[in-house]
């Protein structure tokens, strides 16, 4: 009873996933055929991932919807290119990681006065809080080396599989599997020191 | 094998990055040592916290991003138009400029080398002077043959040019 339950369940997520890659095959062919409607659409489908994935990766807010602005430009740019059999999901990872890396390089040759200005503008527009903005794992992540950032926020906070991440980081999943491994160490350790801090 | 040296391996094995050999392997270890045991167990509160933070974020922004994005296409679109009307506007203004030299050069050439155009031409005849002075009644066959004048005048009213022939029709 409880198997025939679960398999039940199992066919309708596999049938709700293949009718939201069916929706979205539509919506990128509309969009190819310059239906900015069908565009919004696929935007409004996977900003959520695409910003929380930017934001968990540079720390900052303003960053972080600049760099989403580049991943959808990139998507609108591409269109024409993409197989609509694929989900789309996995070529956003990749290239919201690419773009987080050009945005942090750049970030790091701008002075930290600029820094603070466009924090302070990002968190009067944004939506995201300032609670959150200034959490424990906020500060962990940015205690991370980027590799391990990135391997970490794919893995643990996203939930993709080592491979799926690899894909997404260009790399062996071996690889990810170790920054992974290290990163969580080194997060487990900053929040114990935290607490050591506290409690002196 | 050093506890410290297992760390790694236990972070994989919460992460569910171990191989099951080698996360049986590590288990049999974590049964009989409290250190790393209670690590694994420290790192799989950790994950739990992250995952619940992870949750708590939303992102509801209508359509900012959507309407960003189109107003970059947009803006790039109405540049790279921007930028083939100025590339054009040059060119024709170079056009312009080597074919209005090419005029200027035509007739300024016109002006110093070329000789200017002829608008009248007159021949007149004249005797010598010097046989006129003589006072002596000239025969028939003595009488000399007037010189030639052409007198050519030309639209440039500074030059007139008169071309004179001697009676030998030098
Ligand atoms: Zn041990």
């Amino acid at each position: 009873m409880a198997a025939a339950r679960r398999a039940n369940w199992t066919a309708n997520v596999s049938e709700d996933a293949a009718k939201a890659e069916s929706a979205e095959a539509e919506w990128i062919r509309l969009a190819r055929a310059g239906d900015r409607a069908a565009f919004a659409q696929l935007v409004r489908q996977h900003e959520s991932t695409v910003l929380r994935v930017a934001w968990r990766l540079l720390s900052d807010a303003h960053d972080a919807q600049d760099a989403a602005q580049d991943v959808f430009v990139r998507l609108y740019d591409h269109l024409d290119r993409f197989d609509v059999r694929r989900p789309l999901t996995p070529w956003l990872y990749r290239i919201t990681v690419n773009v987080c890396r050009t945005h942090a390089r750049k970030r790091s040759r701008r002075s930290e006065a600029e820094r603070e200005a466009a924090r302070d503008s990002a968190q009067h527009q944004s939506n995201i809080g300032a609670a959150e903005a200034s959490d424990w794992l906020e500060r962990g992540l940015a205690r991370l080396s980027p590799r391990e950032r990135v391997a970490l926020v794919l893995r643990d906070l996203e939930g993709l599989s080592a491979k799926e991440a690899a894909k997404a980081m260009r790399c062996a999943p071996v690889t990810v599997r170790t920054l992974a491994a290290r990163a969580r160490l080194k997060l487990k350790r900053l929040y114990e020191a935290e607490e050591r801090g506290l409690e002196e | 094998m050093k506890c410290e040296r297992r760390d790694v391996a236990i972070a994989k094995l919460v992460g569910g990055d171990l191989s099951r050999w080698r996360a049986a392997t590590l288990q049999r270890h974590l049964d009989t040592c409290p250190r790393c045991d209670t690590l694994r167990s420290d790192l799989a509160k950790r994950q739990i916290a992250v995952r619940n933070a992870e949750r708590s974020f939303e992102a509801n922004r209508g359509d900012v991003i959507a309407d960003a994005v189109f107003a970059r296409v947009d803006a790039r679109r109405s540049s790279k138009t921007g930028q083939r009307f100025r590339r054009r506007a040059v060119a024709g203004v170079l056009t312009a400029i080597v074919l209005l030299a090419a005029v200027v050069l035509q007739f300024s050439t016109v002006g110093e080398d070329a000789p200017p155009q002829v608008s009248k031409v007159s021949v007149t005849e004249s005797i010598p002077s010097a046989v006129l002075d003589d006072d002596k009644p000239l025969s028939l066959a003595e009488s000399p043959r007037p010189d030639v004048i052409i007198r050519i005048e030309t639209q440039n009213p500074d030059i007139v040019i008169y071309w004179h022939g001697d009676s030998a029709g030098g």
